[in-house]
Protein backbone atom coordinates (compact mmCIF):
# COMPACT_ATOMS: atom_id res chain seq x y z
CA UNK A 1 0.00 0.00 0.00
CA UNK A 2 1.32 3.42 -0.92
CA UNK A 3 2.56 6.32 1.12
CA UNK A 4 -0.73 8.17 0.61
CA UNK A 5 -2.71 5.34 2.12
CA UNK A 6 -0.24 5.05 4.98
CA UNK A 7 -0.47 8.73 5.85
CA UNK A 8 -4.24 8.54 5.50
CA UNK A 9 -4.38 5.63 7.92
CA UNK A 10 -1.98 7.38 10.30
CA UNK A 11 -4.29 10.40 10.34
CA UNK A 12 -7.27 8.17 10.98
CA UNK A 13 -5.43 6.43 13.83
CA UNK A 14 -4.41 9.76 15.34
CA UNK A 15 -7.95 11.11 15.20
CA UNK A 16 -9.89 8.00 16.21
CA UNK A 17 -7.69 6.07 18.61
CA UNK A 18 -8.73 7.74 21.86
CA UNK A 19 -12.45 7.55 21.14
CA UNK A 20 -12.14 3.91 20.15
CA UNK A 21 -10.10 3.13 23.26
CA UNK A 22 -12.68 4.82 25.49
CA UNK A 23 -15.53 2.93 23.85
CA UNK A 24 -13.77 -0.40 24.31
CA UNK A 25 -12.64 0.46 27.83
CA UNK A 26 -16.26 1.06 28.81
CA UNK A 27 -17.06 -2.41 27.54
CA UNK A 28 -14.15 -4.43 28.94
CA UNK A 29 -13.31 -2.39 32.06
CA UNK A 30 -9.57 -3.06 32.00
CA UNK A 31 -7.24 -0.39 30.62
CA UNK A 32 -4.47 -2.67 29.38
CA UNK A 33 -6.83 -5.18 27.81
CA UNK A 34 -8.69 -2.38 26.05
CA UNK A 35 -5.44 -0.92 24.75
CA UNK A 36 -4.33 -4.31 23.37
CA UNK A 37 -7.67 -4.98 21.74
CA UNK A 38 -7.87 -1.56 20.12
CA UNK A 39 -4.27 -1.73 18.90
CA UNK A 40 -4.98 -5.14 17.37
CA UNK A 41 -8.20 -3.87 15.80
CA UNK A 42 -6.40 -0.88 14.26
CA UNK A 43 -3.69 -3.21 12.95
CA UNK A 44 -6.39 -5.34 11.30
CA UNK A 45 -7.90 -2.15 9.88
CA UNK A 46 -4.54 -1.24 8.36
CA UNK A 47 -4.12 -4.78 7.01
CA UNK A 48 -7.34 -4.31 5.01
CA UNK A 49 -7.37 -0.56 4.73
CA UNK A 50 -8.72 -0.54 1.17
CA UNK A 51 -11.98 -2.01 2.48
CA UNK A 52 -12.09 -0.27 5.85
CA UNK A 53 -11.51 3.24 4.43
CA UNK A 54 -14.70 2.82 2.39
CA UNK A 55 -16.68 1.63 5.40
CA UNK A 56 -19.48 4.06 6.34
CA UNK A 57 -18.15 4.22 9.92
CA UNK A 58 -14.50 3.11 10.15
CA UNK A 59 -14.37 3.88 13.89
CA UNK A 60 -17.30 1.58 14.45
CA UNK A 61 -15.48 -1.08 12.41
CA UNK A 62 -12.48 -0.80 14.73
CA UNK A 63 -14.57 -0.94 17.88
CA UNK A 64 -16.62 -3.88 16.61
CA UNK A 65 -13.45 -5.74 15.71
CA UNK A 66 -12.12 -5.05 19.19
CA UNK A 67 -15.41 -6.21 20.76
CA UNK A 68 -15.25 -9.46 18.79
CA UNK A 69 -11.59 -9.99 19.61
CA UNK A 70 -12.55 -9.67 23.22
CA UNK A 71 -14.75 -12.74 23.01
CA UNK A 72 -11.77 -14.95 22.37
CA UNK A 73 -9.59 -13.03 24.80
CA UNK A 74 -12.23 -13.52 27.47
CA UNK A 75 -12.39 -17.23 26.79
CA UNK A 76 -8.62 -17.46 26.74
CA UNK A 77 -8.73 -15.96 30.23
CA UNK A 78 -9.20 -19.42 31.72
CA UNK A 79 -5.92 -20.55 30.34
CA UNK A 80 -4.27 -17.31 31.32
CA UNK A 81 -5.71 -17.23 34.80
CA UNK A 82 -2.66 -18.82 36.44
CA UNK A 83 -0.72 -15.77 35.33
CA UNK A 84 -3.05 -13.36 37.09
CA UNK A 85 -4.71 -13.10 40.42
CA UNK A 86 -8.39 -13.89 40.28
CA UNK A 87 -10.47 -10.73 40.31
CA UNK A 88 -14.10 -10.28 41.01
CA UNK A 89 -15.65 -9.48 37.60
CA UNK A 90 -17.55 -6.63 39.20
CA UNK A 91 -14.38 -4.99 40.38
CA UNK A 92 -11.99 -2.93 38.34
CA UNK A 93 -9.32 -0.42 39.01
CA UNK A 94 -10.07 3.02 37.63
CA UNK A 95 -6.92 4.41 39.21
CA UNK A 96 -4.20 4.73 36.61
CA UNK A 97 -6.54 4.23 33.65
CA UNK A 98 -7.23 7.94 33.28
CA UNK A 99 -10.96 7.62 33.75
CA UNK A 100 -13.17 9.17 36.38
CA UNK A 101 -13.78 6.30 38.83
CA UNK A 102 -17.41 7.33 39.46
CA UNK A 103 -18.24 7.50 35.77
CA UNK A 104 -16.54 4.17 35.10
CA UNK A 105 -18.29 2.54 38.04
CA UNK A 106 -21.66 3.78 36.81
CA UNK A 107 -20.98 2.53 33.29
CA UNK A 108 -19.70 -0.82 34.53
CA UNK A 109 -22.92 -1.38 36.45
CA UNK A 110 -24.91 -1.29 33.21
CA UNK A 111 -25.72 -4.59 31.49
CA UNK A 112 -23.31 -5.45 28.63
CA UNK A 113 -25.61 -4.49 25.78
CA UNK A 114 -26.61 -1.17 27.35
CA UNK A 115 -22.94 -0.42 27.95
CA UNK A 116 -22.07 -1.16 24.33
CA UNK A 117 -24.93 0.99 23.09
CA UNK A 118 -23.80 3.89 25.28
CA UNK A 119 -20.20 3.46 24.11
CA UNK A 120 -21.25 3.68 20.47
CA UNK A 121 -23.86 6.42 20.88
CA UNK A 122 -22.02 8.68 23.34
CA UNK A 123 -18.36 8.09 22.54
CA UNK A 124 -18.43 7.41 18.79
CA UNK A 125 -21.47 9.60 18.06
CA UNK A 126 -23.20 6.87 16.06
CA UNK A 127 -26.90 7.30 15.41
CA UNK A 128 -29.51 4.66 16.20
CA UNK A 129 -29.39 3.10 12.76
CA UNK A 130 -25.58 2.82 12.69
CA UNK A 131 -25.51 1.44 16.23
CA UNK A 132 -28.12 -1.14 15.28
CA UNK A 133 -26.04 -2.29 12.33
CA UNK A 134 -22.85 -2.51 14.36
CA UNK A 135 -24.44 -4.50 17.17
CA UNK A 136 -26.65 -6.58 14.90
CA UNK A 137 -29.91 -5.60 16.56
CA UNK A 138 -33.08 -3.82 15.51
CA UNK A 139 -33.14 -0.01 15.74
CA UNK A 140 -36.04 -0.27 18.18
CA UNK A 141 -33.91 -2.44 20.47
CA UNK A 142 -31.13 0.15 20.36
CA UNK A 143 -33.62 2.85 21.30
CA UNK A 144 -34.89 0.77 24.21
CA UNK A 145 -31.36 -0.02 25.45
CA UNK A 146 -30.40 3.64 25.14
CA UNK A 147 -33.43 4.81 27.09
CA UNK A 148 -32.85 2.29 29.88
CA UNK A 149 -29.15 3.07 30.06
CA UNK A 150 -29.76 6.80 30.19
CA UNK A 151 -32.32 6.35 32.95
CA UNK A 152 -29.89 4.27 34.99
CA UNK A 153 -26.98 6.62 34.43
CA UNK A 154 -29.10 9.60 35.34
CA UNK A 155 -30.06 7.90 38.57
CA UNK A 156 -26.37 7.18 39.26
CA UNK A 157 -25.13 10.67 38.49
CA UNK A 158 -27.76 12.72 40.22
CA UNK A 159 -27.83 12.51 44.02
CA UNK A 160 -31.14 11.26 45.42
CA UNK A 161 -32.27 14.64 46.76
CA UNK A 162 -31.53 16.48 43.51
CA UNK A 163 -33.16 13.69 41.55
CA UNK A 164 -36.44 14.24 43.34
CA UNK A 165 -36.17 17.97 42.77
CA UNK A 166 -35.34 17.40 39.10
CA UNK A 167 -38.29 15.10 38.65
CA UNK B 1 -29.74 16.69 33.62
CA UNK B 2 -30.81 16.24 30.00
CA UNK B 3 -29.42 13.65 27.57
CA UNK B 4 -26.78 16.01 26.24
CA UNK B 5 -25.56 16.82 29.77
CA UNK B 6 -25.35 13.13 30.50
CA UNK B 7 -23.39 12.52 27.31
CA UNK B 8 -21.02 15.34 28.23
CA UNK B 9 -20.59 13.90 31.73
CA UNK B 10 -19.69 10.48 30.31
CA UNK B 11 -17.29 11.94 27.76
CA UNK B 12 -15.65 14.19 30.34
CA UNK B 13 -15.27 11.25 32.70
CA UNK B 14 -13.25 9.42 30.06
CA UNK B 15 -11.36 12.41 28.65
CA UNK B 16 -8.19 11.39 30.47
CA UNK B 17 -7.99 8.04 28.66
CA UNK B 18 -5.46 8.12 25.85
CA UNK B 19 -4.04 5.44 23.57
CA UNK B 20 -0.35 4.90 24.21
CA UNK B 21 0.47 2.52 21.36
CA UNK B 22 2.55 4.33 18.72
CA UNK B 23 1.19 4.42 15.17
CA UNK B 24 4.40 2.77 13.97
CA UNK B 25 3.66 -0.35 16.04
CA UNK B 26 0.14 -0.58 14.64
CA UNK B 27 1.40 -0.15 11.08
CA UNK B 28 4.04 -2.83 11.59
CA UNK B 29 1.55 -5.29 13.02
CA UNK B 30 -0.89 -4.52 10.19
CA UNK B 31 1.80 -5.20 7.61
CA UNK B 32 2.59 -8.52 9.29
CA UNK B 33 -1.09 -9.49 9.24
CA UNK B 34 -1.36 -8.60 5.57
CA UNK B 35 1.77 -10.58 4.71
CA UNK B 36 0.41 -13.56 6.64
CA UNK B 37 -2.89 -13.40 4.80
CA UNK B 38 -1.07 -13.33 1.46
CA UNK B 39 1.12 -16.28 2.43
CA UNK B 40 -1.98 -18.20 3.51
CA UNK B 41 -3.55 -17.50 0.15
CA UNK B 42 -0.42 -18.74 -1.57
CA UNK B 43 -0.23 -21.88 0.59
CA UNK B 44 -3.92 -22.50 0.02
CA UNK B 45 -3.50 -22.22 -3.72
CA UNK B 46 -0.52 -24.58 -3.68
CA UNK B 47 -2.35 -27.05 -1.42
CA UNK B 48 -5.43 -27.05 -3.64
CA UNK B 49 -3.25 -27.57 -6.69
CA UNK B 50 -1.31 -30.36 -4.96
CA UNK B 51 -4.52 -32.03 -3.85
CA UNK B 52 -5.91 -31.82 -7.36
CA UNK B 53 -2.76 -33.34 -8.86
CA UNK B 54 -2.73 -36.06 -6.21
CA UNK B 55 -6.39 -36.86 -6.83
CA UNK B 56 -5.78 -37.19 -10.54
CA UNK B 57 -2.79 -39.45 -9.93
CA UNK B 58 -4.71 -41.52 -7.41
CA UNK B 59 -7.70 -41.85 -9.70
CA UNK B 60 -5.53 -43.02 -12.55
CA UNK B 61 -3.55 -45.51 -10.43
CA UNK B 62 -4.62 -49.11 -10.97
CA UNK B 63 -4.11 -50.09 -7.31
CA UNK B 64 -6.73 -49.05 -4.72
CA UNK B 65 -3.94 -48.24 -2.24
CA UNK B 66 -3.58 -44.91 -4.00
CA UNK B 67 -7.03 -43.92 -2.78
CA UNK B 68 -6.14 -45.02 0.73
CA UNK B 69 -3.06 -42.85 0.75
CA UNK B 70 -5.01 -39.77 -0.31
CA UNK B 71 -7.68 -40.44 2.28
CA UNK B 72 -5.11 -40.77 5.03
CA UNK B 73 -3.45 -37.52 4.08
CA UNK B 74 -6.64 -35.53 4.07
CA UNK B 75 -8.71 -37.06 6.85
CA UNK B 76 -6.21 -38.54 9.29
CA UNK B 77 -3.42 -36.04 9.30
CA UNK B 78 -1.60 -37.61 12.25
CA UNK B 79 -0.60 -40.52 10.06
CA UNK B 80 2.49 -39.32 8.26
CA UNK B 81 1.49 -38.99 4.62
CA UNK B 82 3.93 -40.02 1.99
CA UNK B 83 2.51 -37.51 -0.47
CA UNK B 84 3.44 -34.09 0.82
CA UNK B 85 4.32 -32.57 4.18
CA UNK B 86 2.11 -29.60 3.37
CA UNK B 87 -0.94 -31.85 3.62
CA UNK B 88 -0.24 -32.71 7.26
CA UNK B 89 -2.78 -30.54 9.01
CA UNK B 90 -1.90 -31.51 12.55
CA UNK B 91 0.14 -34.04 14.47
CA UNK B 92 -0.07 -35.52 17.95
CA UNK B 93 2.99 -36.99 19.67
CA UNK B 94 2.89 -38.67 23.07
CA UNK B 95 6.05 -38.81 25.14
CA UNK B 96 6.50 -39.50 28.83
CA UNK B 97 2.92 -38.72 29.80
CA UNK B 98 2.73 -35.46 27.86
CA UNK B 99 1.05 -35.00 24.53
CA UNK B 100 2.48 -32.54 22.04
CA UNK B 101 0.02 -31.11 19.52
CA UNK B 102 1.09 -29.21 16.43
CA UNK B 103 -1.61 -27.66 14.29
CA UNK B 104 -0.88 -26.21 10.89
CA UNK B 105 -4.40 -26.36 9.49
CA UNK B 106 -7.51 -26.85 11.57
CA UNK B 107 -9.25 -29.54 9.58
CA UNK B 108 -10.86 -32.72 10.84
CA UNK B 109 -11.36 -31.63 14.48
CA UNK B 110 -13.16 -34.90 15.24
CA UNK B 111 -10.10 -36.81 14.10
CA UNK B 112 -7.93 -34.70 16.37
CA UNK B 113 -10.31 -35.29 19.26
CA UNK B 114 -10.29 -39.06 18.65
CA UNK B 115 -6.49 -39.14 18.49
CA UNK B 116 -6.13 -37.12 21.70
CA UNK B 117 -8.63 -39.34 23.50
CA UNK B 118 -6.74 -42.40 22.29
CA UNK B 119 -3.64 -40.86 23.85
CA UNK B 120 -5.37 -40.48 27.20
CA UNK B 121 -6.56 -36.87 27.05
CA UNK B 122 -10.16 -36.46 28.22
CA UNK B 123 -11.00 -33.77 25.69
CA UNK B 124 -13.65 -32.19 23.51
CA UNK B 125 -12.39 -30.35 20.43
CA UNK B 126 -14.47 -27.78 18.59
CA UNK B 127 -13.53 -25.98 15.38
CA UNK B 128 -14.67 -22.66 16.90
CA UNK B 129 -14.39 -20.63 20.08
CA UNK B 130 -17.82 -21.79 21.18
CA UNK B 131 -17.95 -24.80 23.43
CA UNK B 132 -20.70 -27.39 22.87
CA UNK B 133 -24.08 -26.46 24.29
CA UNK B 134 -24.24 -29.80 26.11
CA UNK B 135 -21.12 -28.96 28.14
CA UNK B 136 -21.25 -27.12 31.44
CA UNK B 137 -18.33 -25.36 32.99
CA UNK B 138 -16.60 -27.34 35.66
CA UNK B 139 -17.43 -26.04 39.14
CA UNK B 140 -19.59 -23.38 37.50
CA UNK B 141 -16.48 -21.70 36.13
CA UNK B 142 -14.88 -21.22 39.56
CA UNK B 143 -11.57 -22.93 39.05
CA UNK B 144 -8.02 -22.25 38.04
CA UNK B 145 -6.34 -24.33 35.41
CA UNK B 146 -2.97 -25.64 36.41
CA UNK B 147 -0.21 -23.89 34.50
CA UNK B 148 1.12 -27.24 33.30
CA UNK B 149 -2.10 -28.50 31.77
CA UNK B 150 -1.52 -26.58 28.54
CA UNK B 151 1.86 -25.15 27.72
CA UNK B 152 1.67 -23.00 24.64
CA UNK B 153 4.52 -22.19 22.36
CA UNK B 154 2.90 -18.83 21.71
CA UNK B 155 1.38 -17.52 24.93
CA UNK B 156 -0.51 -14.74 23.20
CA UNK B 157 -2.81 -17.38 21.78
CA UNK B 158 -2.22 -16.09 18.28
CA UNK B 159 -0.87 -18.52 15.73
CA UNK B 160 2.77 -18.52 14.82
CA UNK B 161 3.51 -18.52 11.07
CA UNK B 162 4.20 -22.25 11.14
CA UNK B 163 1.06 -23.10 13.09
CA UNK B 164 0.21 -23.52 16.74
CA UNK B 165 1.99 -25.88 19.05
CA UNK B 166 1.17 -26.81 22.62
CA UNK B 167 1.91 -29.57 25.09
CA UNK B 168 -0.85 -31.14 27.16
CA UNK B 169 -0.43 -32.96 30.43
CA UNK B 170 -3.51 -35.20 30.79
CA UNK B 171 -2.71 -35.90 34.46
CA UNK B 172 -3.47 -32.23 35.20
CA UNK B 173 -7.12 -32.60 34.17
CA UNK B 174 -9.00 -32.87 37.47
CA UNK B 175 -11.08 -35.93 38.15
CA UNK B 176 -14.64 -35.34 36.95
CA UNK B 177 -13.56 -32.71 34.45
CA UNK B 178 -12.64 -32.72 30.81
CA UNK B 179 -10.64 -30.31 28.74
CA UNK B 180 -12.26 -28.26 26.00
CA UNK B 181 -10.11 -26.99 23.15
CA UNK B 182 -11.61 -24.45 20.75
CA UNK B 183 -9.48 -24.24 17.63
CA UNK B 184 -11.15 -22.13 14.96
CA UNK B 185 -9.79 -22.18 11.45
CA UNK B 186 -8.80 -18.87 9.94
CA UNK B 187 -8.28 -17.76 6.40
CA UNK B 188 -11.67 -16.16 6.04
CA UNK B 189 -12.93 -14.31 4.13
CA UNK B 190 -10.67 -15.72 1.45
CA UNK B 191 -11.98 -19.16 2.35
CA UNK B 192 -8.53 -20.61 2.82
CA UNK B 193 -8.22 -22.96 5.74
CA UNK B 194 -5.06 -21.88 7.50
CA UNK B 195 -3.39 -21.99 10.88
CA UNK B 196 -5.88 -21.84 13.72
CA UNK B 197 -6.81 -18.51 15.18
CA UNK B 198 -6.94 -17.60 18.86
CA UNK B 199 -7.35 -20.73 20.90
CA UNK B 200 -10.02 -21.27 23.52
CA UNK B 201 -9.71 -23.71 26.35
CA UNK B 202 -11.37 -24.51 29.62
CA UNK B 203 -12.50 -27.22 31.97
CA UNK B 204 -15.96 -28.68 31.76
CA UNK B 205 -17.88 -31.31 33.68
CA UNK B 206 -17.04 -34.70 32.21
CA UNK B 207 -20.62 -35.73 31.50
CA UNK B 208 -21.54 -38.27 28.85
CA UNK B 209 -23.55 -35.60 27.03
CA UNK B 210 -20.50 -33.36 26.82
CA UNK B 211 -18.23 -36.19 25.73
CA UNK B 212 -20.70 -37.18 23.00
CA UNK B 213 -21.27 -33.63 21.78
Amino acid sequence: MGVTHESEFAEFYQAARDDCLRAVLVSVGDRNTAEDLVAEAFARAWARWRQVRRHPAPRAWVVTTAFNANVSAWRRRRREMPLFEHRDPGQFRAAGMGADPDVMAALRRLPDRQRQVIALRFLLDLDTSQTAKVLGMAPGTVTAHTARAIARLRAEFIPQGQQEAWQ
Amino acid sequence: MNDQDLKTAVRDGLAGVHMRTPAADVLARGRALRARRRSLLAVGTISVAAAAVTSVLAASAPHPAGHDAVARASTTPSVAPSISASLTAWSVTSTGGSVKVTIRQMINPQGLQAKLRADGVRVVVTPSLAWPAACHEWRGGHYRMGSNLIRLQDRSGLPSPGGTEFVLDPSQIPSGALLWLGLPPTGKPSGVVGPPGPMGSGLFAATQACLNS
